[in-house]
């Protein structure tokens, strides 16, 4: 593969793998240098990326990967992870649904709340829309284990939004 | 608007029931303007998720990426390792093929001749011997072939068993 047929086949991944970054580590510098590396990484086994089937599986495992690696095995990685539940508890509770910014921050960081697995699937499955069968290839979860973490994550995210909006 | 359709695609979708064609659907009647306040919750939620599908990297990653990529130099490392499992059988297949040919020729030129046998060559000083006939000196060379014959014959065969080690080397690094 050389640059041309990179920047072809795996570069228009990259907003996507940015997005699923971000959704994992809060930071959109982490995410960003995150992404970087990945995308380096990627070039560098570029013998095996001709025989990948699902290139776009692939490269988001990849990206998830080194997310959870960074946020696991880095000091810095989980004081910005602990960080990021920081913020999410001390955000207004449902009260400020009465503005519309303010109900996208808050529905921002009540998927920041979520466990890790409901997070990814929701990414993927409501942000991205892909099948549950991309995202079980992705995430290399079975697709019951998909549906089970998306059902959970949009029970989560209901009982946020059916809490009535209280009059100003 | 239904809205009983849309109470329902709702339910599908928060039991995780529904299709990616019923979530289409359902984001498009979710941006109709006179929506009923019980839905509206629900419309801010599509709109989040749309906005989440904006957000993307800076212009000019992808140049910066493309300069990377172009000063790497890919897997270096295998080729190299490759490489030298390869000329380490080249030299091993020339070294058995010269003992081979040695031998073969060797020999091909005793076949004819019963050897002679060995403990006829030990009792010979040949630090003082000097032969008396040109046919003697011929049969006194080829004894002494004879002898680098046999100690090729040997050398042959631990070439191969090395040879078949080193395939089997070459193996583990391909």
């Amino acid at each position: 593969m050389n640059p041309t047929e990179f920047k072809n086949t795996v570069l228009p991944f990259k907003d996507k793998m940015f997005r699923l970054a971000l959704r994992l580590l809060n930071k959109r510098e982490e995410a960003e240098d995150l992404v970087q590396e990945a995308l380096i990484k990627l070039w560098q086994q570029q013998d095996r990326l001709a025989e990948v089937q699902n290139l776009e599986a692939w490269v988001i495992r990849m990206t998830k990967n080194q997310c959870i690696d960074k946020l696991r095995n880095s000091k810095f990685g989980l004081k910005e992870w602990k960080e990021g539940l920081d913020m999410a508890d001390a955000a207004p509770l449902p009260d400020a649904k009465i503005e519309s910014s303010d109900t996208m921050r808050n529905l921002q960081k009540i998927m920041t709340r979520l466990p890790e697995n409901q997070r990814l699937v929701m990414q993927l499955r409501d942000v991205e829309g892909m099948s549950y069968q991309e995202v079980a290839e992705a995430l290399e979860l079975p697709l019951a284990q998909v549906k089970i973490n998306l059902f959970r994550a949009r029970q989560a995210m209901k009982s946020f939004l059916s809490v009535p909006t209280p009059k100003a | 608007m239904n809205q009983t359709q849309i109470q329902s695609l709702l339910d599908k979708y928060f039991a995780g029931e529904s299709s990616l064609q019923e979530e289409a659907q359902l984001r498009q009647l979710l941006q109709e303007e006179n929506l009923p306040e019980s839905f509206k919750a629900y419309q801010s939620w599509f709109q989040f998720l749309d906005q989440e599908l904006e957000v993307g990297l800076d212009d000019d990653f992808e140049a910066k990426i493309m300069r990377e990529i172009e000063q790497q130099p890919g897997e270096a490392k295998p080729k190299i390792r490759r490489l030298q499992v390869s000329w380490l059988l080249r030299i091993a297949a020339v070294f058995v093929l010269v003992a081979g040919g040695l031998w073969w020729m060797l020999r091909s030129n005793s076949v004819d001749k019963p050897l002679v046998a060995e403990a006829e060559t030990k009792v010979i000083d040949w630090s003082k011997y000097e032969p008396k006939t040109p046919e003697e000196a011929y049969e006194i060379t080829r004894k002494a072939f004879h002898r680098v014959a046999n100690g090729l014959n040997e050398g042959t065969e631990i070439a191969s068993e090395g040879l078949g080690k080193m395939e089997e080397m070459g193996k583990v690094f391909n």
